[in-house]
C-alpha cells in the first residue's frame, strides 16, 4: 500500500512539475506584448513600407527600429528562456540537497529501529517507523525511490536503476556537478567515497526533480533551439538578399542583423590542442538540433542529438545539415555543437544609419526599391529547413508547447486523481474517522457503565445477602 | 471502506479549490473577451490565430501599399491631363497659325511657344506627392529634364518603380519621361525648339515656317496621343487598385470572422456556464460545511 502510494507520489510530482514549468513558456509565448509573432509583422510591415517609399527618410528610419524591437523580442524571449534554464540548476541543487539530508534521516532511524527491534521484537517502534514512512513519502515527491524492507527493520533505499541511497545505517548523498561538456548545465550526481558520478535522465526518474529534467532535456532545449533556428534562419536570409542591394550612397548592403554563431563546447576532458571550429554554410538546411562530435584515433563520429543519428567520416571538414565542422582533435576528444541555442538572445542589429539600408539594386536612384520588394518577399518564402516561414515556424512552437502543456495537465489531471485515490485507500487502512472512533468511544463507554452496573448489581446483591444473615 | 476524517477533508479542500480554478479560469475569458488564453488552451487554434494573424497584417500592408500606389498614380493622371491640355492649346496655336506668317506674327507665335515649352518643362520636371521627380524613374532625386539649345535632354531612367499592391500584384506607379515626352524618337521638346528657331531666324522664309509648322504639328499630334495612352495605362492601373481595394476589404472581413471564431468567447456560453458554476460552488461549499460539521461528538454531551 505504502509503496502504491509513494509511486503515485512522485508520479503526480513529477507531472506537475514539468507543467508549471512548461506552463511559464505557454505563458511566454501567449503574451501579445511578448511574444514573436507581432513584431515579426511589424517588421515586414515596415520593410514592406520601405518598398512602397524607399527614398523616405521617415519610413527607412522605421525600418531600423522595428528591426531593433524584432531583436530585442528574440533577446528577451531568450532570456527569458535562460531563466528558467538557470531556475531548473537552482532548483536541482535544493533538490539534491534535501535527498541527502532526507536520505540520512532515514540512515538515522534505520539504525534506531533496528536497534530497538532487536531488543523488543514484539512491539516495534511504531512512531519511529511512521516517522521515517513521511520521509519516504517527502523523498518521493523529489524523487522516486525504491524501498526494501530487511529483516531487522531497516529499510534500504534505491533511486533510479538500484542505485543505493540509504542501506541500513548508512546514506549516501547525491549533489550538482557541472556537466562535463556545458558549465552552465547542472547535472545530477551521485558521490560515492570521493567520486562524483553523473546521473542521467533515467537514473533520476519521477518526482519534481524527475520532472525538471524531463522538462529540461525534452521541452527546454529543444523550444530554444527551434526559437534560436528562427533567429538564425531569418538573420541569414535577411542579410543574404540584404548584401545583393545597394544602399542610399550606392554601396554594396552589408549585414543587416548580427547573426548569431554556433556555440561549440569542448568536454573539460580534452587534450589541451583540441579545438573546433563550424560554421553555417547553408542556412536552409539547418536543423534545430545539437550535435556531438567524438574522435577515437580513427574515425570522427558526428551524433546528431535529436534523434541520434551517427555518422563516421575518417577526416575533417565534414559538412551535414548545412553545418560544416572543422577542427583539430586528439583521440578520446570530444565537443558538442549547438548550432542555434543562444541565437536567439545573440541577434542584433548590425546597421545604424538610414542610409545603410540597401533597398536599391546596382542602378540605384532614390525610388530604388528592387530590393526592398525582394526583402519583403522574404516574409512568405520557405526558409526554414526551406519549406517554413518564419512565421509558420514560430507557431509550430507554439503549438507544440500549447500540446504538450495541455497533454501534461490531463496527465497531471489523471496522476493526481490516482494519488488521491491511493491516499484515500491508504488512509482508510490507516486514518482515523473521527465518528467511527466517535462510535467506538460510546461503545466502550457503554461497557463502561454496563461494568459499572454489573459491579454496582453485585455490590447491592452482596449487601442483600448479607442482611439476610442478620 | 473507511473514509478518514483526513479524506474527507482533503477531498472537500481539492474539489473546492479545483471549482475555483475553473471559475477563475473563466473569470479570465470574460473580462478579456478571449476563449484562448495561453496556447495550451487551444494549441491548434493559437497556431491558426498566429497565421491569419500575419496575413491579416500582411493585407493592412498591401492596403497601405495600394494608398501610397494610389497616390502616385493619381498625382500622374492629373499631371498628364495638364500636359494634354497644355499640349492641346498650343496644337490649336499652330493650327491657326498655318499659312503665311507675317513678321509680327511670327514674334508672337515664337513667344507663345517659348512660354508654351517652358511650362512644358515645369510639367516635365514635376514632383509628387512625396516631393521626388515624377517622370524621373528610380532616379527620382535627379531632375529628370535639363533644357538644350536643341530642346531637352533626359536625366532619369527607364525602371519602373513597382509598388507590392497585393500579394501577388505588383504595379508600376511611374511613368518614365523619356517613355512620354520623346517616345519613339518622336521628341516633344526638339519639335518646339526647332519651330522656335525657325521663326527666330529673320532669314528663314515662309515656306520655311510652313513647312516647320506642319512638321511640328506631326510631332505633336503623335505626343498628344503618346500622352492619352500613357494616361489610360495610367487609368488602368488606377481601376486595379480599386479592385484590388475591394478584394482587400473583403479578405479583412474574412480574416477577422475567422480570427473571432477562432479566440473570441462566446459570451452567452461564458456566462451561462460561469452562473452554473457559481451554484455549483456554492452547493459544494454549504455541502461541505454541513457534512464537516456532521460530527457524532456533537451529539455527545
Amino acid at each position: 500500500m505504502a509503496g502504491q502510494f509513494n509511486n503515485a507520489q512522485s508520479n503526480s510530482s513529477a507531472t506537475n512539475t514539468y507543467a508549471a514549468q512548461l506552463s511559464q513558456i505557454d505563458n511566454i509565448l501567449a503574451d501579445p506584448d511578448a511574444g514573436l509573432s507581432p513584431a515579426l509583422q511589424q517588421f515586414f510591415s515596415s520593410v514592406q513600407a520601405l518598398s512602397s517609399n524607399p527614398g523616405d527618410a521617415a519610413t527607412r528610419q522605421s525600418v531600423i527600429s522595428s528591426a531593433e524591437s524584432l531583436a530585442n523580442r528574440f533577446q528577451d524571449i531568450g532570456s527569458r528562456l535562460d531563466e528558467l534554464r538557470t531556475g531548473v540548476n537552482s532548483q536541482l541543487t535544493t533538490y539534491t540537497g534535501q535527498v541527502t539530508a532526507y536520505a540520512q534521516q532515514v540512515a538515522q532511524l534505520n539504525d534506531a529501529i533496528s536497534r530497538s527491534v532487536a531488543a523488543d521484537p514484539i512491539n516495534p517502534p511504531n512512531d519511529l517507523m511512521d516517522q521515517r514512512d513521511l520521509l519516504i513519502s517527502k523523498l518521493n515527491q523529489i524523487v522516486k525511490s525504491d524501498i526494501q524492507q530487511q529483516q531487522d527493520g531497516s529499510y534500504n533505499v534505491f533511486i533510479g536503476n538500484g542505485i543505493p541511497l540509504v542501506v541500513g545505517g548508512t546514506s549516501y548523498s547525491i549533489t550538482t556537478v557541472p556537466s562535463s561538456t556545458d558549465p552552465l548545465r547542472l547535472e545530477v550526481a551521485y558521490e560515492n567515497s570521493g567520486t562524483t558520478t553523473t546521473l542521467g535522465l533515467n537514473s533520476v526518474v519521477g518526482g519534481a526533480m524527475g520532472g525538471l529534467l524531463q522538462f529540461r532535456s525534452h521541452s527546454l532545449d529543444s523550444i530554444q533551439n527551434q526559437l534560436g533556428q528562427i533567429a538564425t534562419v531569418f538573420a541569414s536570409t535577411f542579410n543574404a538578399q540584404h548584401q545583393t542591394g545597394f544602399d542610399a550612397n550606392g554601396v554594396a548592403g552589408g549585414n543587416f542583423f548580427n547573426t548569431p554563431t554556433p556555440t561549440i563546447l569542448a568536454n573539460s576532458t580534452n587534450s589541451g590542442g583540441a579545438s573546433l571550429t563550424t560554421t553555417i554554410s547553408n542556412v536552409n538546411a539547418i536543423s534545430s538540433s545539437d550535435y556531438r562530435v567524438q574522435y577515437d584515433g580513427t574515425n570522427y563520429t558526428i551524433t546528431r542529438l535529436s534523434d541520434n543519428n551517427v555518422q563516421s567520416f575518417g577526416s575533417l571538414p565534414q559538412t551535414l545539415d548545412g553545418l560544416t565542422i572543422n577542427g583539430t582533435m586528439s583521440a578520446g576528444d570530444e565537443f558538442v555543437v549547438q548550432p542555434t541555442r543562444n541565437a536567439a538572445t545573440t541577434i542584433s542589429v548590425a546597421i545604424n544609419n538610414i542610409n545603410q539600408i540597401a533597398a536599391a539594386d546596382a542602378t540605384g536612384g532614390n525610388g530604388n526599391n528592387i530590393n526592398a520588394l525582394a526583402l519583403a518577399d522574404l516574409q512568405n518564402q520557405g526558409t526554414i529547413n526551406g519549406t517554413t516561414s518564419y512565421q509558420s515556424a514560430f507557431a509550430q512552437i507554439v503549438s507544440a508547447v500549447g500540446n504538450k502543456t495541455n497533454e501534461l495537465n490531463v496527465i497531471g489531471a489523471s496522476a493526481e486523481a490516482l494519488l488521491a485515490q491511493t491516499q484515500a485507500a491508504q488512509q482508510s487502512e490507516s486514518g482515523v474517522n473521527l465518528d467511527e472512533e466517535a462510535a467506538n468511544l460510546l461503545r466502550y463507554q457503554q461497557a463502561y457503565q454496563a461494568a459499572g452496573k454489573v459491579m454496582q448489581i453485585a455490590s447491592s446483591l452482596f449487601d442483600t445477602i448479607l442482611t439476610i444473615g442478620r | 471502506m473507511r473514509i478518514s476524517t483526513n479524506t474527507i477533508y482533503d477531498l472537500g479542500v481539492s474539489r473546492l479549490s479545483q471549482l475555483q480554478a475553473d471559475q477563475a479560469k473563466l473569470q479570465q475569458q470574460i473580462s478579456s473577451g478571449k476563449r484562448v488564453l495561453v496556447p495550451s488552451d487551444d494549441p491548434v487554434a493559437a497556431s491558426r490565430i498566429l497565421q491569419i494573424s500575419q496575413s491579416q497584417s500582411m493585407n493592412a500592408q498591401y492596403a497601405e501599399n495600394r494608398q501610397i500606389a494610389n497616390t502616385h498614380l493619381a498625382g500622374l493622371d492629373t499631371s498628364l491631363g495638364s500636359i494634354t491640355e497644355l499640349l492641346t492649346v498650343a496644337r490649336t496655336n499652330l493650327v491657326g497659325s498655318a499659312g503665311t506668317l507675317t513678321s509680327e506674327q511670327r514674334t508672337v507665335l515664337s513667344t507663345n511657344l517659348k512660354a508654351s515649352l517652358d511650362t512644358l518643362l515645369g510639367h516635365a520636371n514635376t514632383k509628387d506627392a512625396f516631393g521626388n521627380y515624377m517622370y524621373a524613374g528610380l532616379h527620382n532625386e535627379t531632375v529628370p529634364f535639363t533644357k538644350t539649345p536643341a530642346g531637352a535632354t533626359y536625366n532619369g531612367d527607364s525602371n519602373q518603380q513597382l509598388v507590392q499592391v497585393g500579394a501577388q500584384r505588383r504595379l508600376a506607379v511611374n511613368a518614365n519621361g523619356d517613355n512620354v515626352f520623346q517616345a519613339g524618337g518622336n521628341d516633344i521638346f526638339a519639335a518646339y525648339q526647332d519651330l522656335i528657331t525657325i521663326l527666330d531666324n529673320p532669314a528663314s522664309t515662309d515656306a520655311d515656317v510652313e513647312n516647320g509648322v506642319q512638321a511640328a504639328l506631326t510631332v505633336f499630334d503623335t505626343a498628344i496621343s503618346n500622352v492619352a495612352t500613357v494616361r489610360a495605362s495610367v487609368g488602368t492601373r488606377l481601376n486595379e487598385i480599386e479592385a484590388l481595394n475591394s478584394a482587400g476589404d473583403s479578405r479583412e472581413l474574412q480574416y477577422a470572422q475567422a480570427l473571432s471564431e477562432l479566440q473570441d468567447l462566446d459570451y452567452a456560453e461564458a456566462l451561462t456556464e460561469l452562473s452554473q458554476q457559481q451554484i455549483i460552488l456554492e452547493a459544494a461549499q454549504k455541502s461541505f460545511v454541513q457534512t464537516s460539521g456532521l460530527s457524532l461528538f456533537n451529539f455527545i454531551r
